[in-house]
């Protein structure tokens, strides 16, 4: 394994590298948590890399010449296809090594994609590539609606919070689901890691990232990337809001590497849900009510994912 | 012709333009005003040069006009970029900060009239005063827009909208103002895509089932919205296979049902359209078209996915398509396209784009009178041989349609070839003749196919074809060069199949010059013709930069 590994858990900004992959000037909004996230992920995984990235925000705002922000080959794929791209990329790779046409070395293929590239439109393909075992990562980078095309509601939507296709209004009071479980979903193809990271964490975002590249085998990222612009958040909040998600409960950090479950941050005490939703204004109209029963799934949530830690560090 | 006044707003993405547009062309249609509204934008989150532009008049605006009257630049791009567009007489409306002294420079000082958040009500009311609008509708129009917001934020929207226009006033001279109206009749301001989905509700639609896709997901928005109210279900799927798949499954359970797409989450659709033709079970497509391949142009708008509609799926089968070219054919176009499908039990077309899903105009109320509501088909009076055979041979192709559950007999559909009842066969002579029944469908609906509709006198000197959206830029181009003493006609296909040769191809043959208009780059209707008619159009104005087909852009490309 990667001997940086070591070094980063140290938290020592000064020993990551200054080289940048994703670089400054693109075009995304003011606060952009999920900007920062690609710049960090690109960060950790280093020079030889490959990208396939889904149609989404992401690709709107670093591809357009003269503002690309790309310093890795890159291929923007249809929205469905990341996971498959990227499949087919991993095996051109090794079978131009295998014949001896490139030389043997250690490219890092990363899909990515949004939350609806992943959770609703490109979930077959990413079930497909993990069950086939294809040697690469998958990040996703989660803002919890579809914001590229004008903030509609995806399966990674929280419950209650107020996009344009689950409007909040006097009969229905935003979305009316669960947050789609991705990290589980990926975890039950039994695949070797599996990880949720955020912004607001970034030496564990890093971390997490360059595990991911070193194991063998599909390894899927899920990353919280705080959208001020989706979640109605003044600016500056990104970094807070992403603090609070994992602070709360909302969003654990936590890592499944081969069956076997870590919390990264474990909390003692949840703080209060209420912290984390009363600073956006898609969650503007929640009642008590509403808010009492998030409240209470999330801690029923987080227990479970405790007796999972417990349960597969038995031995 | 008319004359018009072209009102060009520009900026970059989060400026506010369409803001301001939105507003400004509700002012002009509450005033009584006719407007195309055209609207162009980048593709990006924030910045990029973004268009919000609002033709205005007395009598109907069939068309967008490349020259401005109005230019009110939010930003110094917008006026770098569209200068060279501005008419003679026209201005450049712009914040004094960002001006430099010029021809048509219009400076206003946005510091003293207003704080700095307010600069768009700034413009809106000086425009307001400039086109002698009344301040008490466009005060109205302010008010709407920002709903039931904070009442500071409308009371200081209303501040500044004041002081604008009274500044406005004061320089009114500058600008000549629209003419005044004798009789304004009340219309509604309504964009294509509006129209799709209002069409679609009053035809009865009960399921409507979509994947966001840039220029169609306001149709999605826009029957939410009545959802509750007219019984209709609005479902957001996971992608677009399940939609299509989705509205099948409402279908074949009894609610007419429709979705709508772009060309590529269509692309994912097309195994649905063939389940839709074998199965029998009825479904209105939209496709609202913008530049491809793959994700193109996603915000712009073209007309080149004809040859693509007409001919996905696998195997062979009748369908319809529709094209409509105005607000108003898209909503009478959506009530056909429902009744057709219902009718014919599979799958009809209706073929938009971004220009069209995007464009206000100032539309007269829909009649509704003796509107009959869309039903699924049924065996009349409930009459039909026994046992009950769902795919039952008919002279006319149409089968008795139950439906399941709500019958005693059993109702059963098969996406493999199958028997008149509807289970699976390997008998050949049976799939032969059931080929032939689904055929049949098609010339019923031939019988039923609308007629190109022809403007001006037959056999002119120039006959110019075209489809959809492009309509107006047609129309209005021939009536330039009739004015100018030509002899021009026009022919429109609001609807692109069956091509019923009957319909058009004798006024073909009399023209001195056919001449096709189309926004793609291969001459798609042109070519559909020559193969089902022989009658070859070599003259073709074709647009697929992107930007909708314009009076001038016709005039040029003719002139060369």
């Amino acid at each position: 394994m990667d001997k940086n590994l070591d070094r980063l858990n140290i938290y020592a900004s000064r020993l990551l590298s200054e080289k940048e992959y994703f670089v400054p000037g693109h075009r995304a909004c003011q606060g952009c948590a999920e900007a920062l996230a690609v710049r960090l992920v690109a960060k950790a995984l280093g020079r030889n890399t490959v990208v396939a990235s889904a149609t989404g925000c992401m690709e709107i705002v670093s591809s357009p010449l003269p503002l690309t922000s790309w310093n890795v080959p890159w291929m923007h794929v249809a929205f469905e296809n990341a996971a498959a791209v990227a499949s087919g990329i991993e095996a051109g790779l090794k079978v131009l090594m295998r014949k001896k046409r490139i030389p043997q070395q250690k490219i890092t293929v990363m899909a990515m994609a949004g939350d609806g590239g992943t959770s609703d439109i490109g979930l077959q393909a990413l079930s497909g590539a993990m069950e086939r075992g294809h040697d690469f990562v998958y990040c996703c980078f989660d803002n919890e609606a579809y914001m590229n095309t004008g903030i509609q509601r995806s399966s990674a939507t929280p419950f209650g919070a107020s996009t344009t296709t689950s409007p909040a209004g006097s009969l229905v009071a935003g979305q009316t689901s669960w947050k789609k479980n991705m990290p589980e979903i990926a975890a039950a193809h039994n695949i070797p890691y599996v990880a949720t990271a955020c912004t607001s964490y970034p030496f564990d975002l890093m971390e997490k990232v360059k595990k991911a590249a070193a194991i063998k085998g599909p390894a899927y990222v899920h990353i919280l990337s705080v959208c001020p612009t989706g979640w109605r958040l003044p600016t500056q909040m990104a970094i807070l809001a992403g603090r609070l998600a994992v602070e709360t409960g909302m969003f654990p950090l936590y890592e499944v590497e081969r069956g076997r479950y870590t919390l990264n941050v474990e909390l003692t005490e949840l703080r209060p849900i209420e912290e984390y939703l009363k600073i956006q204004g898609r969650f503007r109209h929640l009642t008590q009510e509403m808010i009492a029963q998030i409240q209470q799934r999330v801690r029923e949530e987080y227990e479970k994912l405790k007796k999972k830690v417990q349960l597969t560090n038995e031995d | 012709m008319q004359k018009t006044c072209n009102i060009l707003i520009g900026g970059e993405a989060g400026q506010g333009l369409v803001t301001v547009g939105q507003i400004l062309a509700k002012g002009l249609v509450r005033s009584g005003y006719a407007i195309c509204v055209t609207q162009s934008y980048q593709s990006r989150i924030r910045g990029g040069h973004n268009t919000f532009a609002i033709r205005a008049g007395v009598d109907p605006i069939k068309a967008p006009q490349e020259a401005v009257d109005l230019l009110v630049a939010l930003d110094a791009d917008t006026v770098q970029i569209h200068k060279k567009e501005l008419l003679p007489h026209g201005l450049i409306i712009i914040d004094e900060a960002l001006a430099r002294t010029g021809d048509g420079v219009f400076p206003i000082p946005f510091t003293k009239l207003a704080p700095d958040q307010y600069t768009n009500i700034v413009d809106l009311g000086v425009i307001a005063a400039l086109l002698g609008l009344d301040q008490g509708i466009c005060a109205q129009a302010v008010a709407d827009f920002f709903g039931k917001g904070h009442r500071d934020v409308i009371q200081e929207n209303q501040r500044a909208l004041e002081a604008a226009y009274r500044w406005g006033i004061e320089q009114a001279a500058a600008f000549e103002k629209l003419p005044p109206l004798s009789q304004p009749k009340p219309h509604m301001m309504m964009n294509g895509n509006e129209a799709i989905a209002l069409g679609a509700a009053s035809a009865g639609l009960k399921f409507y089932s979509f994947y966001p896709m840039t220029p169609s997901t306001s149709i999605g928005l826009a029957l939410a919205a009545w959802a509750r109210e007219l019984g209709i279900i609005v479902e957001q799927a996971e992608d677009e296979i399940a939609a299509i798949n989705m509205a099948l499954g409402a279908s074949f359970a009894g609610a007419p049902s429709m979705v709508a797409t772009s060309g590529g989450g269509f692309a994912l659709m097309v195994e649905g359209v063939s389940l839709a033709a074998m199965t029998e079970t009825p479904v209105v497509i939209v496709v609202g078209q913008r530049p491809a391949p793959a994700t193109g142009l996603p915000t712009r708008t073209a007309q080149a996915d004809l040859e693509f509609v007409l001919h996905a799926g696998h195997g062979e089968f009748p369908r319809a398509v529709f094209a409509p070219g105005s607000i108003e054919e898209c909503f009478t176009l959506t009530q056909k396209a429902l009744a057709l499908a219902e009718r014919y039990q599979g799958p009809v077309f209706i073929l938009t784009d971004q220009f069209l899903a995007d464009s206000y105009r100032a539309t007269a109320p829909f009649q509704l009178d003796g509107m009959p509501l869309v039903q699924p088909w049924s065996p009349k009076g409930n009459v039909f041989p026994t046992p009950y055979r769902r795919f039952a041979i008919t002279a006319d192709g149409i089968s008795p349609r139950l439906l399941p559950g709500l019958t005693e007999h059993l109702v059963v559909a098969d996406s493999d070839e199958h028997t008149e009842d509807g289970h699976i066969t390997e008998d050949l002579e049976v799939r032969t003749k059931m080929v032939n029944k689904r055929l049949r469908k098609g010339a019923g609906m031939r019988v039923e196919a609308i007629p190109p509709e022809l403007q001006g006198a037959e056999g002119p000197d120039l006959l110019l074809i075209t489809w959809g959206s492009s309509k107006g830029a047609v129309e209005e181009a021939a009536a330039l060069m009739q004015a100018r003493g030509e002899q021009v006609a026009t022919l429109h296909f609001a609807q692109v199949w069956p091509l019923v040769p009957e319909l058009f191809l004798e006024r073909l043959q009399r023209a001195k010059e056919v001449v096709v208009v189309e926004g793609n780059a291969t001459g798609q209707l042109a070519r559909l013709i020559r193969r089902e008619t022989g009658f070859l159009i070599e003259r073709r104005v074709l647009r697929y930069d992107g930007l909708p087909i314009t009076p001038e852009f016709i005039t040029r490309e003719l002139e060369r």
